[in-house]
């Protein structure tokens, strides 16, 4: 019987192929919303681990998350160094990184930070950042870059960089005077760490030095170069001396000494008098933002569902279609001994196949797809997808997929039974 | 008469036996079969001549266990069809019994080898009996086809579908004989052939089943070949419910 059936299906293969191919698409788009849906809230939730709080001006929680942390949108205002001193000085605190953000190079953010940050900085659970090569910056014009930073650029340690000011790709600010030196590339982490180049506050201060002197120093007729007084900046050694001149940063990430204290230091930074502040704790604001892209997140998940839907429906129509020129073949089957319940079967067993081999390319699109589309989705999106083993959530949307096909063949099948005892072994069609 | 392939089944002397067999389809139009008697014995070649639309087809379909008997006895071989379960009715009709359509009798994207064993796939005991005479059911296939000329290689390679459909009913006719079924019913395989052909196919037949012992039910409208089979049974006579205008029960004759 199975022999016959492929056979019979081989006949038709072309129909067939078309029918595996819509379902194989439609699965691989279903199962590739639900993949990218669960990868980015994988890779959302594993950016940023081990840090308690976020400390930034007062604004959205998301939006201080998504700047902060995944350098996405623009920077929330700038705080005072007063502020992170007072917070960092809490009992409760037992590390608290300052970054500035707002600038960056060839594309990629520049994130100004102390070495404590690849102390502290914690991503997928446990792990913390590792150098490749070299070491972590110690003077104002040293740069630390991640992996793809380095893979992109071709930057190595030891080369030098030009950092400019203002976000977004093109910027026409270049201090080509001032080159920072790569002394390190960080080792791939899947995270936005990858994308950014680090420099100390002094460096990032130093990149700015030209900027505040206002914009009268920019002209843009001499080839919007900026002649910058600051340009020839002392070095910073050190955060006595810093603090005299860093006056703002972007964030802090916070590490507490015991978790439970973090909505007590989030009220106290929330409450904090000198200037207005925000704290949020990462996990739960990423929660928000997951009930804000949730909207979204179903609607794509419901036309999928609808796509799967046609697809199954463009197969019960070719298999209809069929029935008519397959009546004289289950005749034939029927008069050399094939019962009523064989050729339903045949007939139904074809949607199951057909449904499988559907499913089964539609996955192994879904992952041809995430193998290609990887490294784009990471340099575009940011987004870090992994190549991993369907998830049990996959797993039940493909079984819901192969249980519709399963029902759709028993249309078919049933017409196709009562044909066969109408017809009997006599059809004259 | 028994064949040279004969079982036991083939021994016994009464291979359709029907008394008094009705059967109405559901819409309630009253009766399409209503026969008192009839009976066809181990190895006869039987034609059953009778218009279009007078129930022909539905009482193949009874003695081919398709269609399930209603009232009456339909004991073939022995075995009342009446008792079986459809499972069991098929089992019985994939065992004993081969049939030949009048058109489109082969599956399209089978070759012709492959249409020809089809029976031996759905029966063990028919395909036990293609190995008795062969050391493969697809060589017992080319013989079948061999003594119905169709052994040209080339016939063999192409498909069916590309045959003529001589050839086609000849392929047929090689699978309703193929495995030593008890009984071929045959639905007026002629009538999509001219007359050469029809002459030339029927003479096979009819020598095949002579040669094997096989009790052959051929249908047709066409009573001209008569004299060519042992006995005739004209339908409208046989058939009360026939409403055909020898309503008039006739003596059936014995030709042979």
């Amino acid at each position: 019987m199975l022999g016959l059936a492929l056979k019979s299906l081989r006949n038709r293969r072309f129909t067939a192929g078309l029918t595996v191919l819509s379902i194989a698409l439609s699965v691989a788009l279903l199962m590739g919303v639900e993949r990218l849906r669960h990868e980015s809230q994988r890779s959302f939730a594993s950016t940023i681990s081990g840090t308690d709080l976020i400390v930034g001006a007062r604004s959205g929680p998301v939006h201080l998350l998504l700047s902060s942390v995944f350098r996405i949108g623009s920077p929330t205002n700038a705080i005072s160094w007063d502020s992170y001193e007072a917070i960092a000085a809490l009992s409760a605190t037992a590390w608290a990184v300052p970054i500035s953000l707002g600038d960056t190079h060839r594309g990629f953010p520049v994130a100004g930070t102390t070495a404590a940050y690849f102390e502290h900085y914690r991503y997928a659970r446990e792990r913390g950042l590792t150098l490749d090569e070299g070491r972590v910056f110690e003077s104002a014009y040293e740069a630390v870059i991640g992996s793809e930073v380095a893979r992109t650029l071709d930057y190595r340690s030891g080369r030098s960089m030009v950092l400019s000011h203002g976000a977004g790709n093109v910027s026409f600010q270049r201090h080509e005077e001032a080159p920072f030196r790569v002394t390190a590339v960080l080792r791939a982490t899947g995270t936005p760490v990858d994308r950014t180049v680090f420099v100390s506050l002094e460096g990032f201060d130093a990149m700015h030095a030209g900027m505040r002197q206002g914009p009268a120093d920019y002209d843009p007729l001499k080839g919007g170069r900026v002649r910058r007084p600051g340009a020839q900046h002392a070095e910073h050694d050190g955060r006595d001396e810093h603090k005299d001149v860093a006056q703002a940063i972007t964030a802090i990430l916070v590490g507490l000494k015991s978790r439970a204290a973090a909505l007590q230091v989030q009220r106290f930074v929330n409450e904090y008098a000198a200037e207005p502040l925000t704290a949020i704790l990462p996990g739960a604001t990423l929660l928000e933002l997951w009930s804000v892209t949730r909207v979204a997140e179903r609607a794509l998940l419901t036309i999928a569902a609808f796509v799967v839907a046609v697809g199954l429906i463009g197969m019960l129509t070719t298999l209809l279609t069929n029935l008519e020129e397959r009546r004289r073949e289950m005749a034939i089957l029927r008069a050399v001994g094939a019962g009523p319940l064989d050729v339903m079967a045949l007939v139904a067993g074809e949607a199951v196949f057909l449904t499988c081999a559907g499913a089964l390319l539609g996955v192994a699109l879904l992952y041809g797809f995430l193998l290609l589309g990887a490294p784009a989705l990471q340099a575009h999106f940011g987004l870090f997808v992994e190549i991993a083993w369907p998830s049990g959530r996959e797993l039940g949307v493909l079984g819901l997929v192969l249980a519709l096909g399963c029902l759709v063949g028993l249309v078919p099948g049933y017409r196709i039974y009562r044909f066969t005892l109408a017809d009997g072994m006599t059809v004259r069609l | 008469m028994a064949g040279p392939m004969g079982g036991t089944l083939r021994e016994r002397d009464m291979i359709v036996d029907v008394v008094d067999l009705q059967y109405a389809w559901r819409n309630g139009t009253g009766p399409v079969i209503d026969i008192p008697s009839l009976r066809i014995d181990a190895g006869e070649r039987v034609l059953l001549w009778g218009p279009s639309g007078s129930g022909k087809s539905t009482l193949l379909g009874l003695l081919g266990g398709v269609v399930p008997p209603q009232q009456g006895r339909l004991r073939l071989l022995g075995q009342d069809l009446a008792r079986m379960r459809g499972p069991q009715r098929d089992r019985f009709r994939a065992d004993h019994i081969g049939v030949i359509f009048q058109l489109f009798n082969l599956v399209p994207y089978l070759s012709v080898v492959e249409n020809v064993t089809l029976p031996c796939r759905f029966s063990s005991h028919r395909r036990a009996n293609a190995l008795r005479q062969s050391s493969s059911i697809e060589r017992e296939a080319i013989r079948w086809l061999t003594a119905l000329e169709l052994s040209d290689r080339e016939i063999l390679d192409r498909p069916v579908v590309e045959l003529s459909v001589g050839q086609q009913q000849r392929v047929a006719a090689a699978r309703a004989l193929i495995g030593a079924p008890a009984m071929v019913l045959a639905d007026e395989p002629t009538s999509a052939l001219d007359a050469d052909l029809k002459e030339a196919f029927l003479g096979l037949l009819l020598n095949e089943c002579a040669r094997e012992g096989t009790t052959l039910l051929f249908v047709s409208h066409d009573r001209s070949f008569l004299p060519r089979f042992d006995r005739g049974v004209d339908f409208a006579a046989l058939n009360r419910a026939c409403p055909g205008p020898s309503a008039e029960p006739v003596p059936r004759r014995r030709i042979a």
